[in-house]
C-alpha cells in the first residue's frame, strides 16, 4: 500500500503536489482523478523516487521506494509507454527489466502471452503503435507479479477492445488482493473502474472517498419544465413533494420527478407547458465542478447562489453523509465551449 | 446441523508474493545493465566502428610512411616510436567516446531512465553497474583495437628495419596504455553524457575537451601555458602511448604521469555525476 504525508512538490515557484495525504488500500482500485496537469503524473513520480519530494514522505509497504528490497517484485508501474528504448525488442525490453531484480527469465514469456504482444515480442519498440507500448508497459508492471501496481492514464491510445481490457485487468488484480493505483483524467473511466476516487485539482487532494459515496454526492438529474402558467403549475408540482426550485425566467427545475409524471400533473389542471426536459448533470461535469477553480467560476456565473467550490466539497467530504450538496441551477447546462478535460496528455518531458 | 451463515462480510483475498523477496543484488545490476548495453545496435556499431578506424588508420599511416619511406629524414624515421602503429587509437578515442555518452544519455533520450529507476531505484547502484560494465566492455573493446591495429601496423615498420618488439617494456606499456587510454575517454563521455544528459550535447562536449580545447591550449604562452596543454586530457593520452625515445622534447608528461592526469580527470567527472544522479529528479 501507498502512503502519502504532506507530500509536496515544488518547481520553481509553481505548487505541483501541495501537502497530498492519502492512502492507497489493497483490495480494490483507487482512482486518481484529476484533469490534466493536476499533479498526477508528479505524485507518481514521487511515489517511484523519481522525483524528490520538495515536504512531506510517501511510503510504499512502510518504506521509501529506494528501500524495497526488490522493487519490482513489491511495485508494478506503467509510467508512460514511453519510457523504452526503442532500440530493443520487446523481449529484450522485459529480459533486462527481469534481470535487474532477479526475475526468472520464463517470467518474461508470461508476461508477454498475458498482455498479447507474442507475435511482436521479437520486434523492436520503435515501431509500436502507442497500444502496443502501453501493452508492453503494462507487461513491465506485472513482471514481478508485485502486490501494487500503479498505472498513469492506461488506457491512453489503446483501442476499445484494450480499454475493455485494461479494465477488466485491473479490476482482476485488486480482486487478488493486490492495491491498485489508476490516473486518468476522464470521470467516465474512473466510474466504470474504480472502487475508490482521489480527485486532485492544482496539487490539492480535494475528494478522497469511495466511488458509489462520491456518484450519489454529486451525480444530479432535475426535470426543467417551461410554462406560461408556471405560476399556477408550480405549486401543483411542489405539493406532489418535489422539490420545486424556480428560475428567473418562466421555468422551474423540478428535482424528484420524472417527466411523465410532471406532465400528468400539468395535463390533469389543464396547464400548457412549453418545454419538460430531463437535465442529467454527468458525473464529468461533478468532477468539473469539483476541479474547476472556485473564483472564476463565480466571476462567469452571476447570480448564483450556493457555492460549487472546492472548499465545500472538501467540508462535506470530511463529513461524510451529513450534508447533501444543494443542487445549484445551471450546472446541468451542457458545456458549450467542449470539454476541456479531454484533450490528451502530452509528455512533459 | 444447519449452516450459520455470518453477518461478516466476504473475506477479501489478500495477496501474498510468489515467493521469498530477496533483495537486489550489484550482480543482478551488472546483468542487466550487460543486457541492455548488448541488445541494442549502436552498441554493436559504435564499437565496430572503433575497431575498424582505429586499425585502419594505424595500418594506412603505415602503409603512407613506408610508401614514402625514401622522402623521409633520418631525423623522421629516428623518432619513428610504438606510437605509429598505435596512431589511429588517437581516433578510436572519438568513438568510443561516444559510446560512453550514448549508454547514459539515450537512457534520457528515450526516457528508459524512469524505467530503469523503477527497478534499480537505489541510484548509485544503477550508476556503478552502468559504469562497470561500459568500462570494462571498452577496456575489453581497448585492448583488442591497441594489439590488433600494433600487430596489423609493425610489420610495415618492421619491413624497413625499424623494430617495435612487445618485448621492450616501454613498448608493451605503450600498447597495453593505448587500451587503457580508450576505456578512460569511454568514461570520459559517459560522465558528460551523465551530466548533461543529452547525447548532442555531451558529444560535443566530449569532442571539444578531446579535439578543440588542446588546439587552444596549444597556443598559451609560457611555461605555464605549456603545463596546461600537458594536462589535457588527449595529451595525457598521448603521454600513456609514449615510450623514452619518443618523450624527448618535453611536450608530454611521462606515461604514468599521462595515466593519473587523464584518470583523475575521469574520476572527478565520475564523482560529479555520480553526485549529480543522486540529487537529480530523473
Amino acid at each position: 500500500m501507498i502512503k502519502a504525508d504532506a507530500l509536496t512538490k515544488r518547481y520553481g515557484d509553481r505548487l505541483a503536489v501541495d501537502h497530498a495525504q492519502f492512502t492507497v488500500e489493497p483490495g480494490r482500485v483507487t482512482g486518481f482523478l484529476g484533469p490534466n496537469g493536476a499533479g498526477k503524473s508528479t505524485t507518481m513520480r514521487m511515489i517511484l523516487g523519481l522525483d524528490r519530494p520538495t515536504h512531506g514522505t510517501v511510503t510504499v509497504n512502510g518504506v521509501r521506494y529506494d528501500r524495497l528490497a526488490s522493487p519490482l517484485r513489491e511495485v508494478g508501474a506503467l509510467l508512460d509507454a514511453k519510457a523504452i528504448h526503442g532500440g530493443r525488442t520487446a523481449y529484450n525490453h522485459l529480459a533486462v527489466l527481469a534481470k535487474a531484480n532477479g526475475i526468472p527469465s520464463r517470467r518474461v514469456d508470461e508476461v508477454i502471452d498475458l498482455v498479447g504482444l507474442h507475435d511482436v515480442a521479437r520486434k523492436r519498440s520503435r515501431g509500436f503503435s502507442l497500444g502496443m507500448g502501453q501493452r508492453l508497459g503494462i507487461a513491465g508492471a506485472l513482471l514481478g507479479d508485485p502486490g501494487l501496481l500503479m498505472f498513469d492514464e492506461p488506457v491512453n491510445g489503446l483501442d476499445p477492445e484494450g480499454i475493455i481490457w485494461i479494465r477488466n485487468l485491473m479490476k482482476a488484480l485488486a480482486a487478488e488482493g493486490r492495491a491498485v493505483f489508476v490516473s486518468s483524467h476522464l470521470m467516465s473511466e474512473m466510474a466504470l473502474t474504480a472502487d475508490h476516487l482521489l480527485v486532485i485539482g492544482r496539487g490539492r487532494i480535494l475528494a478522497d472517498q469511495p466511488m458509489a459515496q462520491f456518484i450519489a454526492q454529486h451525480s444530479l438529474s432535475y426535470v426543467r419544465v417551461a410554462s406560461p402558467q408556471i405560476g399556477e403549475l408550480a405549486p401543483r408540482l411542489a405539493a406532489k413533494g418535489w422539490r420545486v426550485e424556480q428560475r428567473p425566467d418562466y421555468s422551474v427545475h423540478v428535482h424528484g420527478a420524472s417527466p411523465s409524471q410532471i406532465g400528468d400533473v400539468a395535463g390533469e389542471s389543464g396547464l400548457w407547458l412549453h418545454e419538460l426536459t430531463l437535465v442529467q448533470s454527468s458525473l464529468e461535469e461533478a468532477f468539473m465542478r469539483l476541479t474547476a477553480d472556485s473564483v472564476e467560476y463565480h466571476a462567469g456565473m452571476p447570480g448564483t447562489p450556493g457555492s460549487p467550490a472546492a472548499a465545500t466539497v472538501q467540508a462535506e467530504q470530511q463529513q461524510p453523509g451529513q450534508q447533501q450538496q444543494q443542487p445549484v441551477p445551471g450546472w446541468g447546462e451542457p458545456l458549450s465551449n467542449g470539454n476541456p478535460l479531454s484533450n490528451g496528455k502530452a509528455g512533459r518531458r | 446441523m444447519q449452516q450459520v451463515l455470518g453477518d461478516a462480510p466476504p473475506a477479501r483475498p489478500v495477496y501474498r508474493p510468489a515467493g521469498p523477496i530477496e533483495r537486489v543484488t550489484f550482480r543482478e545490476a551488472l546483468d542487466s545493465e550487460w543486457a541492455k548495453i548488448r541488445t541494442v545496435r549502436s552498441t554493436f556499431w559504435t564499437v565496430f566502428a572503433v575497431v575498424l578506424v582505429s586499425v585502419g588508420l594505424s595500418v594506412a599511416l603505415a602503409a603512407a610512411y613506408i610508401g614514402s619511406w625514401d622522402s623521409l629524414s633520418q631525423q623522421t624515421r629516428d623518432g619513428l616510436d610504438i606510437s605509429y602503429p598505435l596512431i589511429g587509437v588517437n581516433f578510436g578515442v572519438l568513438i568510443i567516446g561516444v559510446l560512453g555518452v550514448m549508454v547514459i544519455s539515450a537512457e534520457y533520450s528515450t526516457g528508459m531512465i524512469r524505467t530503469s529507476l523503477t527497478a534499480l531505484p537505489r541510484r548509485g547502484v544503477l550508476l556503478g553497474a552502468k559504469l562497470t560494465v561500459l568500462a570494462g566492455l571498452s577496456l575489453v573493446i581497448g585492448l583488442l583495437v591497441s594489439f590488433v591495429s600494433y600487430f596489423a601496423a609493425a610489420p610495415f615498420y618492421a619491413s624497413k628495419q625499424v623494430h617495435l618488439p612487445l618485448g621492450d617494456g616501454a613498448n608493451l606499456r605503450a600498447v597495453l596504455m593505448a587500451g587503457v587510454y580508450l576505456a578512460l575517454v569511454a568514461l570520459l563521455g559517459f560522465a558528460f553524457g551523465s551530466l548533461l544528459r543529452h547525447t548532442a550535447g555531451a558529444i560535443t562536449t566530449t569532442l571539444g575537451v578531446m579535439f578543440v580545447l588542446p588546439i587552444i591550449t596549444t597556443f598559451l604562452p609560457g611555461r605555464w601555458g605549456k603545463g596546461i596543454n600537458k594536462v589535457m586530457p588527449s595529451q595525457a593520452g598521448g603521454a600513456m602511448m609514449s615510450t623514452p625515445r619518443s618523450n624527448n622534447k618535453g611536450d608530454y608528461l611521462s606515461p604514468p604521469a599521462g595515466f593519473l592526469v587523464l584518470g583523475g580527470t575521469v574520476a572527478v567527472l565520475c564523482l560529479i555525476a555520480f553526485a549529480l544522479f543522486k540529487r537529480r529528479d530523473a
